[in-house]
């Protein structure tokens, strides 16, 4: 192995070398660092403020000494601050790193005792000063009074000094700078020559001027001089400036210093950085060399250790090497192996000499090869070619064997799989072949059982070409074949061998085209498949048979699988979509294009449902491609996966389209009857209401011609006129009722009832009916029906009058029994049994399913002899199908029938007071007399009503259109107003809407009552919401009228008010009344009754005012005492007519007195025969 | 062509392989600038400052200027240096406290020629007033101290003055229950001679005396001064007493020796230490008898006066300064004229008149 080669290795000297570098460069980076930033700034800071402080300061001594300045605190200020600026400096930190510098120290130091003489030198400047100008101010004057008050011989002595003196002294005090010491230092001289020897008195004056000379000429040229000094301009220097220059120099040397070390340090960084690199790329270099010659060795070696097995052996044979796969492939551990003889992998199939040999060879120092095989450490056996290299040493002898082996076990193994598969082959029980690819395809090889198929020896098999077994080839075809084998690489064609004896057997046979060793070959092999093609015979056959069947049926089936939309469809399926099987693909979306458009919605549906209930079945139109609609029936069951989708449906499909058509030919007849019969009902509905307003007239016209005198002959007539135009009537109404029900119109009221009241009516009204006959009518309701219930006692009642009427006609004899039982109910219902009983002919067994139709009576000839429309019990039986009944029937022919129904009825919350049902009754009612405003166009109509309401007393005015009513309301009042709905002008619903809309603002509303054939119950809610009160229907029944109207209170108050008795409770009154009062007068009233009705008849048959009045005045007072309130107001009542002479209304109005007088005559009686008795 | 290429190729390839190298090279070259620019840029060294002489024409102003209305000073500071200006903790034998000899209701002295420290022992000198004191440029008769930070050491130190030193003061103090909470408040570092000293120092200085009449009459109110008042002014002007007494606090802005037209000591007899003046300081013998020029501030509540306290009236001082001075001999009524104006200058402390 190369050693690798580092660029350096670390010896000490190259150690010493590199620490020796890195502290050269440490130093010159320690003095490449120039003098520190902040204390240079420090030092310039202070010394600027220490020049300038100083330059100030000699500006204020320039200003004090020319008596610029009159005081000293500028001065001060200065001088405190260049010494405060001196002091700070001298205890900077910057000044610290300057010890250092004994040229910089020296001229510090000389400015620090610089700068302390001039200050010492301005306090005496400020000292000099003071005493200078002191003297300066006082000689002048001082000078003048002397010159002005000495005594002349003084003068004459120092006169002329002292004149020149004043003249120094006022140029000095006036302009200083002319001060000419010399001159003045004279002058003194002269001046003090002058005074020696002068007499004490003259000195007195002359001694303080002198003094003040002296100290002038003295101070003078001290603070001239100390001016010069302390001044910039005088002494041309500041006191900073030596140490400013000593510093600038020390501080530009220290910044070269430092560049030059700099720009050293870079260089050297530089040269350094330049070395790195190059050797830095230079042990990359010599690394990727070294690591490419490791690689190429590890390489070669990995090469052969993944090839070969290696093992080193000493001369004596003991292993002292082996590699990786010597280990795996001997399963032995190094450990195991190393000092051991080879023997340990010997697996004993070599003979001894064969070791021998190779020990010869390899110690005579040549190489061995050869193939042995070996064991593994668990007993199995490999082989491996091995190649034994002894290793020479100089001599030439071997000191070191190497074994080199190449594992062959599984050469080996393949060698004998070869064999096996050879064998497989041969006794396989399919027959193989091989056939040489050439133009004569002669037989190569053939197994066994080829052999035994063939029944031929094998040897002449092999000779045979394909011709020979195949009768399907000819020999002139063979080139050809070969070719298209060639071509296809393999093949798989049915066709027929001919076997020993001749045979012809249906083979299938499979050749594949097989390069061995550069050759080419066919190898294949065939198969017998004679029964197959039996079976497959027998298939077609079904088939057919099957394609037969779908044909006449025209069923098809199909499989649609949902996920990928693939459709199967039967051959008779693409007919009966008009598809050709061979060009069309059926597929999911192909079959729903062809769904009619209209029907696609339905078959997803479908299919939808299918995957929920797991059938399909639809009936749907599809669109033949030549544009033929057919109708289809889709059945299917459906196939779900585990997760349950729906993935498959299987179904049939059907052409039902003549199905279909007979079934709509079907359904379009239904619908045509039904709208015939539809047809029918309307027209029958408004023929009898057509016929209905005529009859009006006539019955009302024939009621009051009955009312009229007529001989005994007219009378049967007009009453034979009335009873048919009632049965007419009767006929007409069964007709509306039932053309009613038949288009659906009934409506049926929610109103309360008395319902034993209801029964018994009518049962008593048919009852005069029956008596006509052999046959009585009974009326039986069980107690425990409630008296009042709520619903449609009109509807109920023309239900049980046609069927008592029904019973009683088909009766002879015997009873006719109307039963109602409770049976039973729950909370505020309760439900009925109605039935109506009777003992006449009955009903045929097969009659009693049509005899509720309509039109149907048990048998025509039933209906001639017993009349009637037939639609009786039709209507009955729809009513009482609306009130939630059904109608039913028992019957025998001979023993009767019972009709009957059940139904529930809610219960009545009150009693009702007495119902005016019976017409008798109606006559008993007192009413009111009103102003009635009648609108009506119809003459008849009119006529009738006129009559009637005159009749009762009311008092009418006629309006003929709807505005005439509605103009004549405004005029007049009335107490109501009947109003025709249908009227020329205005209807009568618009003139009720004005007349409320008038009406409004003035707080009253007349009751409007309407006229009107529509008798329907939205006809009426039109009414109500045009404003009207009530409702009365036409034809007019004279009793519908009388109600309608007692319904109205009258506006005018006053003496035509009577009241209406019906329900009034004599006894309960009497009972009321004061006993002794009615006992006393009770057996007189009893007695005089009579008369005094009789004179009351008496005076209105007279015509006689005072009479009536006085008859009816007394009757009103004694009904007083018994209560009687009906009978003292309608004694009342009378007195009024009485006095004003209305005879038309007193004969009605006597009447009910006298009907109330005789009920309370019964009542008295009663009474008094239970207090007697 | 094809040279370049492979020559380029083999430079891009290199490159590639040695990019970190390169990249160190390049970080190396921007410190190197960066270095250049931050430290080794040349620094202009700062010019010297050109001093423009201003020859202001103050001819006409007045020679003395008055006292500013407001001075801004710590009051925190002032209050406590109020309290130790008081305290008499800081002498010996606790007996005498800076009030002594300078109390505030004695015109910021005592009325006696020589102040008593501790044991009663006498001092040299006339104690000068400590109103105003902040004004002046030394401290001392001799001037001897620059500061009043300064000048408190040596009454503390003086044996007849305090006679103490601060190790006893400090642990005075320190013991008191309220003063280390009163000096932690205002200084970090608490009780120490240097906090002691700025804060009798800071109350010192809160020791002014503005609006004086004389002061309201320099900010022009003419009435502030009589007729009688206005013409000893004049004539202190006049005289020549304004060649030394000037300025704000009408003089302590200069030394000056005392006697300088006629000898003092001899006139006086009985030359003593405290006589020799600055010469004590310096040795200097020019310096003998040199003395601060006393500010003449509230003068009239300071007698007795000068050095040695030996004048007891003000005419007195006037006459003895115009004579020993000026070498003037003054009338009697021009004495009484320049005293009644000195009277002038008695201003308020805190408001209330010194008077």
């Amino acid at each position: 192995m190369k050693p690798l080669i580092l660029p350096f290795s670390l010896n000490w000297k190259r150690l010493l070398g590199w620490v020796l570098t890195s502290l050269l460069l440490l130093a010159m980076f320690a003095k490449s660092r120039p003098f520190e930033q902040h204390y240079h700034n420090q030092i310039v800071g202070h010394l600027s403020v220490l020049i300038r402080s100083d330059a100030e300061l000699g500006e204020y001594v320039l200003k004090q000494h020319f008596h610029l300045l009159n005081n000293y605190d500028q001065s001060v200020a200065v001088s405190s601050r260049l010494r405060g600026e001196l002091r700070a400096l001298k205890a900077s930190e910057a000044l610290d790193a300057l010890r250092g510098e004994p040229t910089v120290m020296a001229a510090f130091e000389r400015m620090e005792a610089r700068v302390n003489t001039e200050l010492e030198m301005l306090e005496r400047f400020k000292s000099n000063s003071a005493v200078l100008r002191n003297s300066l101010l006082y000689l002048p004057g001082a000078m003048d009074e002397v010159l002005h008050s000495a005594s002349p011989a003084v003068l004459a002595r120092v006169g002329p000094e002292l004149r020149r003196l004043h003249q120094d002294i006022v140029g000095i005090s006036s302009d200083a700078s002319s001060l000419d010491l010399a001159r003045l230092r004279d002058d003194i001289s002269a001046f003090q020559l002058a005074l020696e020897g002068m007499p004490e008195s003259g000195l007195k004056s002359l001694t303080p001027v002198l003094r003040h000379l002296q100290q002038v000429s003295r101070l003078e040229t001290e603070a001239t001089q100390l001016m010069r000094d302390l001044t910039v301009t005088g002494r041309r220097d500041g006191v900073g400036d030596d140490f400013a220059a000593a510093y600038e120099a020390f501080y530009r040397q220290e910044e070269e210093r430092a560049h030059f070390y700099l720009i050293l340090l870079f260089a050297a960084a530089l040269a350094m950085m330049s070395y790195a690199t190059f050797a830095f790329y230079r042990m990359r270099v010599l690394r990727e060399q070294a690591q490419q010659a490791l690689n190429e060795l590890r390489n070669q070696k990995i090469a052969m250790d993944e090839h070969a097995i290696v093992s080193i052996t000493d001369v004596q044979g003991n292993i002292i090497y082996v590699n990786r796969r010597f280990i795996e492939t001997s399963q032995y551990s190094e450990a195991e192996l190393l000092g051991q003889n080879h023997r340990i992998v010997n697996s004993g199939y070599h003979p001894q000499g064969f070791f021998r040999e190779l020990w010869r060879t390899v110690a005579g120092g040549k190489v061995w090869h050869g193939e042995v095989r070996n064991r593994a450490k668990d007993g199995s056996y490999y082989w491996v070619a091995s190649t034994v290299v002894p290793f020479l040493d100089e001599n030439g002898n071997p000191y070191q064997y190497v074994s080199v082996r190449t594992d062959i076990t599984e050469r080996k193994r393949a060698e004998e799989d070869l064999e096996l598969y050879q064998l497989m082959i041969e006794k396989s029980s399919d027959p193989f072949f091989l056939i040489d690819d050439d133009d004569n395809c002669r037989m190569a090889y053939v197994n066994e059982a080829a052999v035994r198929h063939f029944g031929a020896p094998r040897e002449e098999i092999l000779s045979w070409r394909i011709p020979d077994w195949d009768p399907s080839f000819t020999y002139e075809m063979l080139p050809q074949h070969v070719e298209k084998i060639r071509k296809v690489n393999n093949l798989f064609i049915e066709s027929v061998h001919r076997v020993k004896d001749g045979k012809r057997v249906p083979v299938e046979i499979s050749l594949n085209i097989v390069q061995y060793k550069g050759a080419t070959c066919h190898f294949g092999y065939f198969k017998d498949i004679s029964e197959r093609k039996r079976a497959e015979q027998a298939l077609a056959e079904s088939r057919a048979r099957l394609e037969e069947a779908q044909v006449q049926a025209h069923l098809g089936n199909w499989e649609a699988d949902m996920l990928s939309g693939e459709l199967y469809w039967s051959e008779e399926i693409f007919r009966i979509f008009g598809h050709d099987p061979e060009s069309f693909k059926p597929s999911v979306d192909a079959f729903i294009s062809a769904v009619h458009p209209d029907d696609v919605g339905k078959v997803r549906e479908s299919e939808r449902r299918a995957e929920q209930t797991g059938s399909h079945d639809v009936v749907h139109r599809i669109v033949r491609p030549d544009g033929e609609v057919r109708y289809v029936h889709e059945r299917a069951r459906s196939e779900f996966d585990v997760e349950g989708r729906l993935v498959r449906l299987i179904g049939t499909v059907q052409d039902v389209t003549d199905l279909k058509q007979t079934e709509q030919a079907l359904i379009g007849a239904k619908e045509a009857a039904e709208a015939a019969s539809l047809a029918k009902g309307e027209f029958l509905a408004v023929m009898s209401h057509e016929i209905r307003t005529p009859m009006n007239g006539i019955i009302g016209m024939t009621e009051l011609a009955l009312d009229t005198d007529l001989d005994d002959a007219q009378r049967e007539y007009l009453g034979l006129v009335k009873s048919s135009a009632d049965a007419l009537l009767v006929i007409i109404n069964d007709i509306l009722d039932f053309s009613k029900i038949e288009a659906g119109r009934m409506e049926l009221e929610q109103t309360p009832f008395d319902l034993r009241e209801l029964f018994k009516s009518t049962a008593k009204i048919l009852g005069l009916r029956a008596a006509q006959k052999d046959v009585s009518v009974v009326c039986r309701i069980a107690d425990d029906v409630p008296q009042v219930l709520v619903g449609d006692p009109g509807r109920l009642r023309q239900v049980l009058t046609n069927l008592l009427g029904n019973a009683i006609k088909f009766s002879h004899r015997g009873e006719v029994a109307l039963r109602v039982n409770a049976l039973g109910g729950s909370g505020d219902h309760v439900r009925l049994r109605i039935e109506v009983a009777d003992q006449g002919i009955g009903i045929p067994a097969d009659k009693l399913d049509h005899i509720f139709e309509a039109f149907s009576q048990a048998d025509a000839s039933t209906t001639r002899q017993y009349g009637g429309t037939g639609l009786g019990l039709a209507i009955s039986s729809q009513l009482v199908a609306a009130m939630g009944g059904k109608l039913g029937v028992e019957s025998e022919i001979g023993r009767g029938s019972v009709f009957g129904f059940e139904a529930e009825f809610p219960v009545g919350a009150a009693a009702l007071s007495g119902s005016a049902d019976d017409a008798a009754s109606a006559s008993q009612e007192m009413t009111v007399r009103l102003n009635v405003l009648l609108a009506e166009d119809n003459a008849v109509n009119r006529k009738l009503a006129i009559t009637l309401l005159d009749r009762w007393g009311h008092r009418v005015t006629v309006a003929h259109t709807g505005r005439e009513a509605f103009e004549l309301s405004g005029k007049q009042d009335f107490d109501v107003i009947l109003m025709d709905m249908l009227m020329p002008e205005m209807d009568g619903l618009e003139a009720t809407r004005r007349i409320r809309e008038r009406e409004a603002g003035q707080g009253i509303a007349v009751p409007v009552v309407a006229m009107t054939a529509n008798a329907t119950e939205a006809d009426r809610q039109r009414c109500l919401d045009a404003g009207m009160d009530d409702f009365v229907a036409k034809p007019m029944a004279a009793d519908d009228l009388r109600a309608v109207l007692q319904r109205i209170e009258p506006r005018s108050s006053g003496e035509e008010q009577a009241v209406a008795s019906a329900s009034f409770d004599y006894p309960a009154a009497i009972g009321g009344a004061d006993s002794d009062v009615v006992e006393s007068i009770g057996h007189a009233f009893v007695e005089s009754c009579e008369s005094q009705l009789a004179e009351i008849s008496a005076a209105i048959a007279g015509q006689d005012g005072a009479a009536l009045l006085r008859a009816a005045h007394t009757l009103r007072g004694l009904a007083g005492y018994f209560n009687a309130v009906p009978v003292a107001a309608l004694s009342r009542g009378l007195e009024s007519i009485a006095e004003r002479g209305d005879w038309t209304a007193a004969n009605d109005a006597e009447a009910v007195l006298r009907r109330e007088a005789m009920m309370l005559n019964d009542a008295l009686s009663l009474y008094l025969a239970g207090q007697g008795g | 062509m094809r040279t370049l290429e492979a020559g380029a190729g083999k430079i891009h390839g290199w490159l590639k392989g040695n990019y970190p190298l390169l990249v160190a090279m390049l970080l190396l070259m921007a410190s190197g600038a960066a270095y250049f620019v931050w430290f080794v840029s040349p620094t202009e060294v700062a010019p010297r400052s050109s001093v423009t002489l201003t020859y202001a024409a103050e001819a006409g102003s007045e020679p003395i200027a008055p006292i500013p209305l407001e001075i801004k000073l710590d009051q925190k500071r002032v209050e406590l240096g109020r309290r130790l200006f008081h305290d008499p903790r800081l002498s010996a034998d606790n007996t005498v406290s800076c009030a002594n000899c300078h109390g505030l209701d004695h015109g910021g002295a005592d009325h006696v020629p020589h102040s008593r420290g501790v044991g009663g022992r006498e001092g040299e000198i006339n104690a000068p007033t400590v109103f105003n004191s902040g004004f002046n440029f030394r401290q001392f008769w001799d001037g001897r101290a620059e500061t009043l930070e300064e000048q408190i050491e040596g009454p503390i130190h003086n044996p007849v003055e305090m006679a103490s030193d601060w190790p006893q003061v400090l642990g005075k103090l320190k013991k008191d229950v309220d003063y280390p909470r009163a000096f932690a408040a205002i200084y970090p570092d608490g009780i120490n001679a240097d906090n002691v000293k700025d804060a009798i120092a800071t109350f010192e200085r809160s020791l002014f005396t503005p609006n004086s009449r004389f002061d309201r009459f320099l900010r022009g109110d003419k009435e502030a001064l009589s007729e009688d008042e206005q013409v000893g002014y004049r004539l202190f002007k006049e005289v020549g007493c304004v060649s030394c007494h000037q300025g704000m606090n009408v003089g302590g802005n200069l030394y000056e020796k005392m006697g300088v037209m006629e000898d003092y000591f001899d006139a006086r007899g009985g030359l003593n230490k405290a006589d020799l003046g600055r010469y004590n300081l310096t040795g200097i013998k020019e310096q003998r008898f040199e003395f601060k020029v006393p500010s003449l501030r509230n003068v009239a509540q300071t007698a007795p006066y000068f050095h040695d306290g030996s004048a007891a009236t003000l005419e007195e001082a006037v006459r003895l300064m115009a004579k020993h001075q000026l070498g003037v001999a003054l009338s009697e009524e021009r004495q009484r004229l320049i005293a009644g104006f000195l009277r002038t200058l008695t201003g308020e402390y805190r408001g209330v008149s010194l008077e």
